[in-house]
């Protein structure tokens, strides 16, 4: 695939799927629309609402992507506007029946204005207008994101992506607030002269449907942006970057949604309640603690005192049988407290709280670094700073020393282990298998053992030096091969330092000479 | 990006509070999420990522090589874009450059292969490589990491040699010579009757014992040809306006000869003031006489990367090291130019029993003067202006 079948085929898919994320995301705005409608104006008649703006909203994308801005002439607006305002009225009028519709026709000749705009038709017509505008707006977003080739080829000035994927963010979250303002009137219990029952979770389920769509646009505006980024500095782009980009993006912000569905949203302690709670079982498991140890040294007190020949009875004192609950001041606990549900539950709407506070702030004073400066002029603002910092290098040092300490006693523990073999040598098969040191053992155990079956066995007494020297007593060797894998058998026996292999090959040729020697004396 | 953001949260928290909506508080906890989670996804991704570069590290001139970027997800979670740029030197690019952007699934792997061209000699750097990638969102700056480089030796240009006559003391090698005191004992060119005088040595009694009468065994007469090049790059004995050329030709003529020497099976050794961009002290260190094609391949990675240099003058470099080689021994000089003083210095080796052969490359100094001044001390001489001139020592005989 060329590098241009590379750019239309990742520019197509992804202005396909960014055009589907639009519909999908207006339309959760306009069910949140519908249902505020109809939780404020009761006698309104929503039916097939959303079918309508539905097609509003395909209309919209459609004009906008058809003609050109700049050639966006008024007149095919206005024609726009007289079939929209037709079509909604003749769908506002049509679902009372065509009987009415009928009847209401011939009203407009007599009386036009308050006949043609009805109630009705005005809400219907606000509401399609809205969306109308609203999708408008991001289509045309979406379709200056689009122009690979232009920038490819270089005919045409770019438009500044960037900016876009930023104008689109702002609008998501200017329609998620609005969206959200409308959920939170409708879950109201506080509007009784509504007579309207509030929504329930699965009701507002449209706002999180919402923002789960909006932010896989945003993903594919920003891909957007990327790639004319990319283009522009002539990077060359795989053609199968548009699916896993989608497919990623959906499965990701998919579960952070879900994830954020079912974190707990309210809390039945407060945060100074849950600290005090919290301080409270603190304190009492230290206690439980203290009271296991007390009980443990009285009972030994108790043990030691049998040996001098005294009675139990001092355990029968009343006195101290008393103490342990005067001195351990067994503590009471809270009273009433929650069960250990709604504590978790609590716990981590507090930690998830704190936890979205404090990125707040540290987003917003990295983003404003001239806030940041002025910010710690003051005097405690500067302390508190060196306190986070000194926490934080004390635990980076403490990290970094307990590391080095583990690694210091692994190594330890490997270097204690290394020169001890554990099965019998005599058992081991493969040499091959065993490290340079282990083979110098090995050798010198061997040498030993032969030795000893020669008639010249070693003395527990003797040191490896003076074994060394009777057996050069006794061979009458002209080398030195009995010093040398004497050496090496000290060498590898009571140093830490690395044994090379040229040492193992070194015994292994000593102790082959050396088993010459004493296969001759064995013979004599 | 971050301030629409913290702006929507004031204005949700503000929503959460008045309107009490719990259900805004998932809100909170998508958008955070994201822009927590986003960013730390795409760090630990890009921490999974392992890339390998294999190829050739040496080439001839004129080859094409093959580069291979190994790029694999080692962690479980997916990187959804990841941009890979190659940094490759102009001088072995065959494109104009490698810039790629590409996805991996978990635990998955892709490729990059590019062509090098080797146009010219020298040690290159292949790489470093860049891989960067960020969010979906691009909510964080990226992260970027960087691979170590490769290196790509590119021998110099070898002219395959066959008309070369070089003079040699040594006795006893492998090469044929005209003179019989170079008689090699293994050897036997023929065999003829014996005549008074003959050694007894020489008598070959089997032979004898057949035809009836002594024989004695002749030898071929040969030489071998210890070789050591002096190669002078010093940047101030080359003419400026032929220097680069000149260098060039030198090293190359100095690469031909040794591959020749290699080829005739005698050893050879490079001495040079050229500077080594990989020595600590930045001249190249001598390399003996040896013989065998790997003895070969060291001195062609010396000659493919030594560089110009101004820290010895070349007579200096032959007054110190041709005293330490044995006698017997040719010194092959490939300098730009010869002045008395080098004349001199070569004057007491011919002393000290070393043959000399002067070449002369590039378009330097006075040609006539040196001429008469080499065969004022019988100095073979050769001048050679550029490749094709060196095309005379390709004729067969």
């Amino acid at each position: 695939m060329t590098l241009l079948m590379s750019l239309r085929w990742n520019e197509r898919w992804t202005s396909l799927a960014s055009h589907t994320l639009l519909v999908l995301m207006v339309f959760c705005f306009n069910l949140g629309l519908v249902r505020f409608g109809e939780f404020i104006f009761p006698a309104w008649n929503s039916a097939d609402m959303l079918l309508l703006l539905f097609f509003v909203i395909l209309e919209a994308i459609g004009s906008s992507r058809l003609i050109n801005r700049e050639s966006s002439s008024l007149t095919y607006r206005a024609a726009e506007w007289v079939v929209l305002l037709t079509s909604v009225k003749v769908f506002t009028e049509l679902r009372l029946g065509t009987a009415v519709f009928a009847e209401n026709l011939s009203l407009w000749s007599r009386d036009f204005f308050p006949s043609f705009f009805t109630p009705d038709l005005i809400l219907n017509l606000s509401m399609a207008a809205f969306t109308w505008a609203v999708t408008s707006l991001f289509a045309r977003n979406l379709k200056d994101l689009e122009g690979d080739e232009i920038i490819f080829g270089n005919t045409g000035m770019p438009v500044d992506r960037r900016a876009i994927h930023s104008e689109v963010l702002n609008r998501f979250l200017m329609l998620g607030l609005v969206l959200a303002f409308f959920a939170g009137v409708m879950r109201q219990t506080r509007f009784p002269l509504l007579n309207r029952p509030p929504a329930s979770s699965g009701d507002i389920l449209f706002v999180f449907i919402y923002f789960l769509f909006g932010l896989v646009l945003l993903s594919l505006t920003n891909f957007a942006s990327q790639r004319a980024s990319w283009i522009a500095e002539n990077v060359t782009i795989r053609s199968n970057l548009t699916g896993p980009w989608i497919f990623y993006s959906l499965v990701f912000l998919g579960g952070v949604t879900i994830v954020a569905m079912l974190l707990p949203t309210r809390y039945t302690l407060g945060f100074l309640d849950l600290l005090t709670y919290i301080l409270k079982s603190l304190v009492y498991f230290c206690q439980l603690i203290a009271a296991v140890i007390v009980y443990i040294f009285t009972s030994f007190i108790n043990l030691l005192s049998l040996l001098f020949g005294k009675s139990m009875a001092v355990s029968t004192n009343p006195n101290l049988h008393s103490n342990p609950n005067m001195i351990l001041n067994q503590p009471q606990p809270p009273v009433s407290l929650p069960s250990w549900w709604e504590f978790a539950k609590s716990l981590i709407f507090w930690i998830l709280f704190t936890t979205i506070i404090v990125f707040a702030f540290s987003q917003y004073l990295q983003r404003s670094r001239r806030l940041a400066e002025l910010f710690l002029r003051f005097p405690f603002t500067k302390w508190l700073v060196a306190l986070i910092g000194w926490l934080q290098g004390t635990f980076l040092r403490g990290r970094k020393e307990v590391g080095m300490a583990f690694q210091a006693a692994m190594v330890r523990i490997g270097r204690r282990r290394t020169p001890r073999l554990k099965k019998p040598i005599e058992n081991l098969i493969s040499l091959r298998r065993l490290t340079p040191r282990q083979r110098v053992l090995f050798f010198y155990h061997t040498f030993i053992r032969r030795a000893g079956e020669t008639g010249l066995p070693r003395q527990p007494w003797m040191t490896p030096a003076e074994y060394s020297r009777s057996l050069e007593e006794e061979l009458s060797i002209d080398g030195d091969e009995i010093g040398t894998i004497t050496d090496a058998f000290n060498e590898a026996r009571y140093t830490r330092h690395e044994v090379k292999e040229e040492l193992a090959t070194k015994v292994k040729s000593t102790w082959e000479r050396i088993r010459v020697f004493l296969r001759v004396k064995s013979r004599q | 990006m971050g301030g629409q953001f913290i702006f929507f949260l004031l204005v949700l928290l503000a929503i959460a509070a008045v309107l009490k909506g719990d259900f805004a508080f998932t809100i909170l906890y998508l958008i955070v999420g994201t822009c927590l989670l986003a960013p730390l996804w795409n760090r630990y991704a890009i921490r999974k990522l392992r890339i390998q570069r294999t190829f050739e590290p040496h080439a001839f001139l004129g080859e094409y090589l093959p580069v291979r970027l190994q790029i694999q997800n080692t962690g479980i979670l997916p990187i959804v874009w990841l941009r890979i740029r190659e940094s490759i030197p102009t001088a072995l690019a065959t494109f104009p450059k490698l810039e790629e952007v590409l996805s991996l699934p978990p635990k998955g792997q892709a490729e990059l292969v590019y062509k090098l061209h080797a146009r010219k000699r020298g040690r290159y750097a292949i790489g470093p490589f860049f891989a960067s990638s960020n969010d979906v969102l691009g909510l964080s700056g990226g992260y970027q990491i960087e691979g170590a480089p490769g290196y790509l030796t590119v021998y110099p240009y070898i002219i395959p040699l066959f008309n070369v006559k070089f003079p040699s003391r040594s006795p006893l090698g492998t090469l044929r010579h005209h003179q019989p005191i170079f008689e090699d004992p293994s050897r036997v060119l023929s065999k003829r009757d014996y005549i008074a005088g003959d050694s007894m040595r020489r008598v070959d009694w089997k032979a004898s014992a057949v035809v009836g009468r002594l024989q004695v065994k002749q030898f071929e007469p040969s030489i071998a040809l210890e070789t050591t090049i002096f190669l002078n790059l010093n940047r101030n004995e080359y003419p400026d306006q032929a220097r680069i050329d000149s260098t060039e030709l030198a090293i190359v003529i100095a690469a031909s000869l040794a591959n020749w020497i290699i080829s005739k099976k005698q050893s050879v050794g490079l001495v040079t003031n050229g500077g080594d961009p990989l020595a600590a002290d930045t001249l190249v260190q001598p390399i003996s006489s040896r013989k065998g094609r790997g003895h070969l391949m060291n001195i062609l990675e010396i000659l493919a990367r030594v560089q110009l240099s101004e820290r010895m003058a070349f007579t200096e470099l032959v007054r110190n090291r041709s005293a330490h080689l044995p006698w017997g021994t040719t010194l092959v000089l490939i300098a730009g130019q010869a002045d008395e003083s080098l004349f001199d210095e070569l004057f007491q080796a011919q002393r000290r029993g070393q043959d000399v052969v002067l070449v002369i490359a590039g378009r330097g100094g006075n040609l006539q003067a040196t001429r008469r001044h080499a065969h004022y001390f019988s100095i073979p001489f050769f001048a050679f202006r550029n490749e094709a001139e060196v095309n005379d020592w390709r004729k067969l005989e």
